[in-house]
């Protein structure tokens, strides 16, 4: 299920990939970085966070 | 079946043919049912039309079963009320014996998956031939269907070109042209030999008793009108209250089952042959079978009997296209699977079944019915825990969890030595092998450290900052 996510995503070209679930996020992520992915993953809230600053 | 869901699922997942085919199949019939439900004006509102009436027909299901009786016997048929699988068997079995039936010839039905009718039939010396082409594969191969209404989803068309080249002894092909066409020569004979056909019914409808098919092939119209007996094994809530209502099913149906606008063929039966028809059964009997369904009306999963058998959740689900439908392990496959099964044979040698699904809701949002199916998988989630004997070590765990995380001082600290553990492990922020019970975890993927700071404290220090 997680290959085929992350094959999903890395192919749409994204540079980051948000998510409100934070399983979700911890998942998703760590098979990016076991991947050797780049792309940067964040809470909304970080980004709502990051939109403020 | 051996193991439970989580040993099938293991033995799916390594088994290469099972993902060519399931994913040139599920990924190709999402994006079909996409299209098909554009292409109905108002479908939301088709939808919640379709849902309404599902819902008010199963609060008054008694009634309108009563009223359809009625009607059927207006219309000159024989009505059975069968209790439980082994009830239908016996009372289908039984008509067939009085009318001297050598041959019987099936259209698909889930229901008659359902009670293994087929086993019944042989045991009393009676042929059966299935004539839907997946279902009749299926038989050819020994196997079991894996989706309803794909039941050979799992295969790949080279394996059904072996299976038909070996029991049908015609020449390999994996052209599907083809092998429907050997299909067809064979099947031609068997409509014109059997003297009994039997179907399920897609949906009956309350206010005329009409039973009504659907079927891509055509084959159902041969079952229901060579044959000189005719039965209906449907489950009891498969009833529409009107034509109206059936006409939008219909629409809702083909669409999401498919992506077509209809079904190829669309049959409605009215009873036996009148005088004067110049084809048609003599006698035509309908078995109503309830098998557990009256039990789920009264429980938290009542809404599931709404369900119209489309397959879009088994298409739409991430389990179900990783390890396929015989991971299930019974009839029905996938996530309305996951809460018939445990309805109709009982929660306890299925309990892991309401938990093989990350509840994303992508069932829930293609669900022609809006049935809500994550709602549902955590109530017997709840039930399971409650109810059926859980793994010792799990049990513990869970207990010593609520403690622990219902003590907030407690919890603190132990989410303290947590995060100390865990930091110690890492290099720059992630962790590739974590020890002990997190060792599942890292098998796949890397897992982050814990932050420095709690977001709780973060927040403390950020809001005392503001303050002064
Ligand atoms: S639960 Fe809904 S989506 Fe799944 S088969 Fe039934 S009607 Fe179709």
């Amino acid at each position: 299920m997680m290959d085929r996510k992350l094959t999903a995503i890395l192919a749409s070209g994204a540079e980051r990939l948000v998510s409100c679930d934070l399983g979700c996020l911890l998942h998703l992520e760590g098979g990016l970085r076991r991947r050797g992915a780049a792309i940067k993953v964040q809470h909304l809230a970080e980004l709502v966070d990051e939109a403020l600053e | 079946m051996s193991g439970g869901f989580a040993q099938r699922a293991r033995e799916a997942l390594g088994n290469q043919q099972l993902h060519i085919a399931l994913d040139r199949t599920t990924a190709q019939l999402v994006v079909r049912r996409a299209a098909g439900l554009a292409s109905l004006e108002d479908a939301d509102r088709v939808r919640d039309r379709a849902r309404a009436s599902k819902m008010q027909l199963l609060h008054t299901l008694a009634d309108s079963l009563r009223a359809f009786e009625a009607r059927l016997v207006e219309n000159g048929a024989r009505v059975h009320w069968a209790e439980t699988a082994a009830d239908a068997n016996r009372i289908i079995v039984e008509i067939a014996t009085k009318a001297g039936v050598r041959r019987v010839a099936k259209s698909k039905s889930m229901a008659s998956e359902e009670t293994h009718v087929n086993g019944a039939f042989e045991r009393a010396g009676i042929g059966v031939v299935e004539t839907d082409l997946g279902e009749y594969i299926v038989q050819l191969a020994g196997d079991r269907p894996s989706h309803i209404i794909m039941p050979i989803v799992h295969m790949t068309r080279e394996q059904v070109g072996r299976v038909m080249a070996q029991r049908l002894a015609v020449p390999y092909s994996d052209d599907t042209q083809t092998l429907a066409r050997y299909a067809r020569a064979q099947l031609r004979e068997e409509f014109l030999q059997a003297d009994m056909g039997l179907t399920g019914a897609n949906f009956g409808v309350v206010e005329n008793g009409a039973i009504c098919l659907v079927t891509n092939e055509g084959n159902a119209r041969m079952v229901t009108t060579l044959p000189r007996v005719y039965v209906v094994l449907m489950g009891i809530e498969k009833l529409v209250p009107t034509m109206a209502d059936l006409d939008r099913f219909l629409k809702l149906l083909a669409r999401s089952a498919t992506g077509q606008k209809l079904t190829a063929y669309t049959t409605l039966v009215r009873g036996p042959r009148r005088s004067g028809d110049d084809s048609g059964p003599d006698q035509m009997h309908v078995v109503l079978l309830d098998n557990g369904r009256s039990k789920i009306l009264a429980g938290e999963t009542a809404e599931i009997l709404g369900c119209i058998r489309c397959g879009a959740c088994l298409n739409a689900c991430p389990v179900y296209r990783s390890v396929g439908g015989h991971a299930y392990g019974d009839v029905y496959p996938g996530p309305v699977g996951s809460i018939v099964t445990p309805g109709i044979r009982g929660l306890a040698p299925f309990a892991e079944l309401p938990s093989a699904s990350s509840l994303c809701g992508a069932c829930r949002e293609v669900c022609p019915v809006r049935l809500d199916i994550p709602r549902m998988l955590l109530a017997l989630r709840h039930e399971a825990v409650e109810h059926t004997r859980q793994p010792a070590a799990l049990r513990m765990g869970l207990k010593l969890f609520a403690r622990v995380a219902s003590r907030p001082r407690l919890y603190r600290a132990a989410t303290a030595v947590v995060r100390r553990v865990l930091r110690s492990r890492a290099r720059d922020g992630w962790i590739r092998r974590a020890p002990g019970m997190a060792s599942g975890w890292t098998r796949f993927r890397d897992l982050k450290a814990p932050a420095a700071e709690t977001f709780e404290t973060a927040w403390r220090r950020r809001a005392a900052g503001r303050t002064s």
